[in-house]
């Protein structure tokens, strides 16, 4: 027979009877998802409003790189058999609306080549691929059973089972129906052959007497997992994608939704959903309790009360029952120490493949509890004070803002008519200022300027913090009082391009000062010394070949994505440089982040000292990173590895680039 | 008349000593007489032997209206005595009554005084000022003049061979507003401003667990254990031993910093010690720029060394 | 019962010794070395104020400041954590003044305030360090004064209260009108205001009085003067720390117990 006959009869064995209960249920099901959406609206409605028509293109592109299935792929054997499942169901689901477009719409779509190749074939090898895809699943969930994903929920098994019946029913009723029409074309669908030689066990009576009830089944169980999916994480087909939509532009990535100061009622901080935008609310919903975020999360290895998966559901399913009633979210439904555990490191963000913004919630929490309750751990209250105070956390610091330059010939601004002739203004950070280890970066840093000539100058004395340890740890108001105070300073001495070695001024500079009018063009030291040494401004001697690792900080890396200007610079000098096992995007923090580095919580292992081990397995002599805090954390952590008789001391790059300056 | 008032019962201490020592020097040099004053007998009794021409037993309850009664018994005998100078021992009695007993007597008070010299014929006295970061001298425009002196600043008074008679005085009941209802003593623990050695710990020890082999070694030195205001806040010591601006200020021989980085608050607290022993694993520990001796090591280390060379070499 | 604390605005008394400098001329610190903040033992009074206030023993919180123009912050700071009301009493050079003077000034200002039944002042101003303003005020308004507290708590009618004593902790039963120095304890830390308090303190009005609206002329407060500052001067620190070393810890012991012994602070046990 010719090809361009193939084709089936669509609904073989079908009754009228079976063909009402088909719409009726799927009319109940599409109701009862209805009231499922309706209900997870009303959540969201509880929400501020948040932009989310700008930067479309932007916006577009990245769910559509989501919908392909990037994002999940990021982790291979979860991300297979996600995209085994997704893909699969896809091809299942055009299968369904071909049989629709030919027997509800009449036009006859389903023969020929088309039926052959696509509706047998292919159709048959993707519902396969999801059958292998939902056993990889099961595989992972309930043998290798990795941590991160949740436990002791029936309704996982009930889904993952679900799904795999309705493929495995709809396998059945396929081998069936060949069996029992003798279908010639069988073998252009394989799997419903395999099928079918097992159903051709049975008589032609058998089988025609099963099929309607398995179809009624498997027609049932299909409006039934359609009406579930707002009422599971199945929702996340729907919300996922939105989310991604939805999610803030990046870059800038991390950055703290602003405190409005001058509002009538000023909101501070979040205690409630109505403090949530409503895209906040959403992202909650966009939850597929992957766990990701938590495997990746610092200090969730270290052992501390914060699962950063914990934070999205816990406040998922608190607001879901008790919506605008629910108890306070900061301190309550989510705890203190939960909070102050993070160290604002985005790894979380980063692994997520569905765009949850766990971080500005986080922060978003800390607001409330430190500008509303007044309930902070002792060192951040100390930071508060230390900045109210002296415009600088270092509590108890010996030195003076200039007091590292210990003779270096670099000029204080002030002592210039004015920034024009600079090619450059080195914000020095607190960090440099105050701490005696982190005051060699800020004299390497200038030695390496000094001697490839570059014009720059300091703001010496007129230098106060940015104020990110504030904003990190909730305390808006502090924050803005030094970052207008900064911006004053910088634009009435007419600053326009900066260079820092610390991250955190890196962030709060580049992205988060132009809230208060400031806009700068600001680089890491690293980006600055890299295009130094390419354009050959930067002399530098031979050595021995030490193995160095570099440590990514978070701030520099996750936050800014600077990953390479440091790495080249690496590779440029005498040094055998290698990678750790988490590095780059996926760089392990260092634990100093949030505020970290001036309070630390009473659980947990210290986060600086797993990251140290990790520097250490790999057989360096040196860790080298791009931040004073890390400096500070690693070279903390390395004592103890050193203790132990291995050799490791933490660098900034600065230091090393001048240690092989060839000076004149 | 200078007169040295002390609250010491029952024989002089080595701080009334102290006040007698500064009030002989004074006396000398102004050419007027030394008087004690004391709350016991037995104190006064020593006075003579220690260069007082005059000494004074002022009897009455002690506790009444927490010492309101004292002070105006010393008031009274210090206008009986025409006194010019009052000396007082800057502790927390000296401290509350040295301003009180000036306004009684329309005098002036000088507190914390680390010296004095006479100029003129009239004493100028030093005191440090900014926590010990700077020292100031002053001079009272009217006298008479109470002062208190701080431990270990003034040498004490020899033994004379002179003497004495005790004379008695009567501490008048006081107002009652104020009723001492008890008190808990520090405990046996030696108290850290007697000290003579002081073993401190702070946080760069690590773990609460060092406190104990701080007292080890304090017992074997026949000192008191300190810390400072980060192992305090740990709660790994007491707020009683806390040595600093806001704990306690000593003036021991010998200090001992372990783990104690050496901020300016703790700074403050240890400016009278005559030798700082810093132990810090950080070089560049600012407790290094105030110490004598230095030693760049983990402070838990070093403490179970001294303790095993102390142990190994006691007979 | 009101409860008025006695602030001071001082000079950072974190700044480190190695930055300390005296101006010969004014003998004091030159102006801008380091920021002026409430003073710790101030803090620690507001606090226990705070505390007592909580607890119903005190019905109102005053915050009385005597100093400069822009001393105002330090009360501005006690309304953001909830003192009831705030006055300054304006002198420009209140470092200038002596314990007695000061003292005529608060205790003119007090008597202006009520006077009130409780008057809390740090155990000493953390720059000069008198410690005599809080017993000073007392006696000149006639009332008695407890130093060195750290507790109070409102028990049979009177206001029970615990120090440091010669020998350990003291708890005494006093009955207002009273003064109390304060000194500091873990307990007194003083509290982080709300920002809606920061932001509502920064609006509310805080009276201000000059000295001679308080009855005293520059020739009153003169004639209360008692001491007499000469120099103030930063004292030479001989800076040099011998390093002791050895190849053990244990060899560093003894070296180090050789060395105090040397040295003569130490006596070595045979």
């Amino acid at each position: 027979m010719l090809v361009a006959a193939a084709t089936r009869e669509v609904k073989w064995e079908v009754t009228t009877a079976m063909a009402v209960v088909l719409y009726a249920s799927m009319v109940v099901a599409l109701l009862v998802f209805a009231y499922g959406v309706w209900r997870l609206a009303r959540v969201w409605r509880l929400g501020r409003p948040a932009p989310v028509g700008d930067q479309l293109g932007a916006r577009a592109r990245r769910t559509l790189a989501a919908i392909g299935q990037a994002t999940v792929l990021r982790k291979p054997l979860p991300g297979v058999m996600h995209a085994l499942v997704f893909f699969g169901w896809w091809v299942l689901f055009a299968a369904t609306v071909v049989v629709f477009v030919h027997r509800g719409l009449g036009l006859h779509i389903m023969q020929g080549g088309f039926y052959l190749v696509f509706q047998s074939f292919t159709v048959d090898l993707f519902g396969a691929l999801v059958l292998v895809g939902l056993g990889i699943a099961f595989f992972r969930r309930y043998v290798v059973r990795p941590p991160e994903l949740e436990r002791g929920k029936p309704a996982d098994a009930l889904l993952l089972g679900s799904l795999a019946l309705i493929v495995l029913t709809g396998f059945a009723l396929e081998g069936m129906r060949i069996a029992a029409t003798d279908d010639r074309w069988a073998s252009w669908s394989p799997v419903g052959a395999l099928a079918s030689r097992g159903a051709g066990i049975a008589t032609d009576a058998t089988l025609t007497d099963v099929y309607p009830a398995l179809w009624l089944f498997h027609v049932l169980l299909w409006h039934a997992l359609l009406a579930a999916i707002p009422y599971t994480k199945f929702v996340h087909v729907f919300t996922s994608p939105l989310n991604v939509f939805f999610s803030s532009p990046r870059p800038p990535y991390g950055v703290v939704a602003p405190t409005d100061f001058t509002a009538e009622a000023v909101r501070l901080g979040i205690n409630s959903p109505s403090d949530m935008t409503w895209t906040q609310l959403f992202m909650l919903d966009a939850c597929t309790e992957c766990g990701r975020c938590e495997a990746v999360c610092p200090a969730t290895a270290a052992g501390k009360p914060l699962s950063p998966k914990r934070v999205i559901l816990d406040l998922r399913d608190a607001i879901r029952a008790d919506g605008a009633d629910v108890a306070p979210l900061a301190g309550g439904v989510i705890t203190p120490e939960a909070l102050w555990a993070c160290t604002t490191c985005r790894a979380c963000e980063e692994a997520c493949p569905v765009a949850v913004e766990h971080v500005p919630l986080i922060v978003g929490l800390r607001q409330n509890l430190a500008m509303v309750q007044t309930s902070v751990p002792t060192g951040v209250e100390a930071i508060v004070v230390s900045l109210e105070a002296r415009e600088h956390p270092f509590r108890g610091a010996l030195s003076g803002r200039t007091d590292w330059l210990q003779g270096l010939p670099v000029p204080e601004l002030s002592s210039l008519e004015d920034a024009v002739d600079l090619d450059v203004v080195y914000w020095v950070g607190c960090a440099a200022a105050f701490d005696e280890r982190a005051q060699r970066i800020a004299r390497s840093l200038s030695r390496i300027l000094l001697h490839a000539g570059v014009r720059f100058a300091v703001l010496g004395a007129q230098e106060r913090c940015t104020g990110d340890p504030a904003r990190r740890t909730g305390n808006e108001f502090h924050y803005e009082t030094l970052a207008r105070a900064n911006v004053e300073t910088l634009d009435g001495a007419g600053v326009t391009r900066i260079v820092t070695h610390c991250p955190h001024c890196l962030q709060q500079l580049r992205h988060e000062y132009g809230r208060f009018g400031g806009r700068y063009e600001v680089v890491h030291h690293s980006e600055l010394v890299s295009s130094l040494i390419e354009q050959g401004r930067v002399r530098l001697a031979p050595g021995a070949r030490e193995r160095v690792a570099y440590h990514d900080p978070c701030y520099l890396g996750r936050y800014n994505r600077v990953f390479d200007a440091p790495r080249r610079i690496l590779d440029v000098l005498p040094l055998e440089r290698v990678e750790m096992r988490r590095s780059g995007a996926a760089s392990f923090c260092c634990g100093a982040g949030g505020g970290h580095a001036f309070y630390s919580d009473d659980e947990g292992a210290k986060i600086n000292d797993l990251r140290v081990r990790e520097a250490a397995e790999t057989g360096a002599t040196t860790v080298v990173t791009g931040c004073p805090f890390c400096l500070t954390m690693l070279e903390d952590g390395a004592r103890q590895v050193v203790k132990e008789g291995r050799t490791l001391r933490a660098r900034d790059f600065a230091e090393l680039v001048a240690d092989f300056l060839v000076d004149d | 008349m200078i007169l040295a008032a002390t609250w010491d019962t029952d024989g002089l201490g080595r701080a009334a000593l102290e006040l007698l020592g500064a009030a002989t020097r004074l006396a000398v040099e102004l050419g007027d007489q030394v008087g004690l004053a004391a709350l016991g007998t037995a104190a006064a009794a020593e006075a003579g032997g220690h260069g007082a021409a005059r000494a004074f037993a002022i009897e009455g309850d002690r506790s009444a209206s927490a010492g309101d009664g004292t002070i105006a018994a010393l008031a009274e005998l210090a206008r009986e005595l025409s006194a010019r100078i009052v000396l007082l021992a800057a502790d927390e009695q000296g401290g509350a009554a040295a301003p009180r007993l000036a306004e009684r007597l329309s005098g002036t008070a000088v507190t914390h005084a680390i010296a004095v010299e006479v100029e003129d014929g009239r004493p100028a006295w030093t005191r440090p000022v900014f926590g010990g970061k700077a020292l100031s001298r002053v001079t009272a425009s009217f006298e008479p003049v109470v002062a208190t002196l701080r431990r270990g600043a003034f040498e004490p008074a020899l033994p004379t061979g002179g003497s004495a008679s005790v004379e008695m005085r009567r501490a008048p009941a006081g107002h009652g507003a104020v009723e001492l209802i008890g008190s808990e003593a520090a405990g046996e623990v030696a108290s850290l401003e007697e000290a003579t050695v002081i073993v401190a710990g702070g946080a760069g020890l690590g773990t609460p667990e060092a406190f104990s082999e701080l007292e080890e070694l304090a017992d074997l030195l026949g000192g008191a254990v300190g810390a400072s205001l980060a192992a305090v806040d740990a709660g790994w010591a007491a707020p009683d031993r806390q040595v600093g601006l806001t704990g306690k200020v000593v003036s021991p021989d010998v200090y001992f910093a372990f783990g104690i980085s050496g901020a300016s608050q703790h700074l403050a607290g240890i400016g009278g010690a005559k030798a700082v022993v810093a132990v810090n694993t950080d070089p560049d520990a600012p407790i290094f720029a105030a110490a004598r001796l230095g030693v760049v090591m983990d402070g838990r280390e070093l403490l179970r060394a001294l303790v095993d060379e102390l142990r190994g070499g006691e007979s | 019962m009101h409860a008025v604390v006695l602030l001071k605005q001082i000079l950072d008394w974190e700044l480190p010794p190695q930055r300390f400098r005296i101006d010969p001329q004014t003998k004091r610190p030159p102006d801008g070395l380091a920021p002026k903040l409430l003073g710790p033992f101030e803090q620690n009074a507001l606090e226990l104020a705070l505390q007592l206030e909580q607890a119903g023993t005190v019905e109102k919180v005053t915050a009385l400041l005597a100093g400069p123009a822009d001393a105002v912050e330090a009360l501005r700071k006690a309304l953001a954590v909830r003192a009831d009301e705030a006055v300054h009493v304006e002198v420009e050079e209140v470092d200038a003044l002596d314990p007695s003077q000061t003292a005529e000034l608060l205790v003119a200002a007090l008597r202006r305030l009520g006077p009130p039944e409780l008057v809390l002042a740090g155990r000493q101003a953390g720059d000069w360090d008198h410690g005599q303003v809080g017993y000073l005020v007392a006696e000149r308004l006639g009332w008695p004064a407890v130093g060195l507290v750290f507790r109070g708590e409102s028990r049979d009618g009177r206001l029970h209260v615990w120090r440091i004593g010669p020998s350990g902790v003291e708890q005494l039963a006093v009955r207002p009108p009273v003064v109390l120095t304060v000194t500091s304890h873990t307990d007194l830390r003083l509290r982080m205001g709300s920002v809606i308090d920061l932001m509502a303190a920064n609006r509310k009005p805080i009276a201000s009085w000059r000295p001679d609206e308080l009855g005293l002329g520059s020739a009153d407060l003169a004639a209360a003067r008692r001491l007499e500052l000469g120099e103030v001067w930063v004292p030479e620190v001989d800076r040099n720390c011998e390093l002791i070393e050895g190849e053990d810890a244990a060899e560093v012991a003894a070296r180090l117990l050789d060395r105090l012994a040397g040295l003569e602070l130490l006596e070595r046990p045979a």
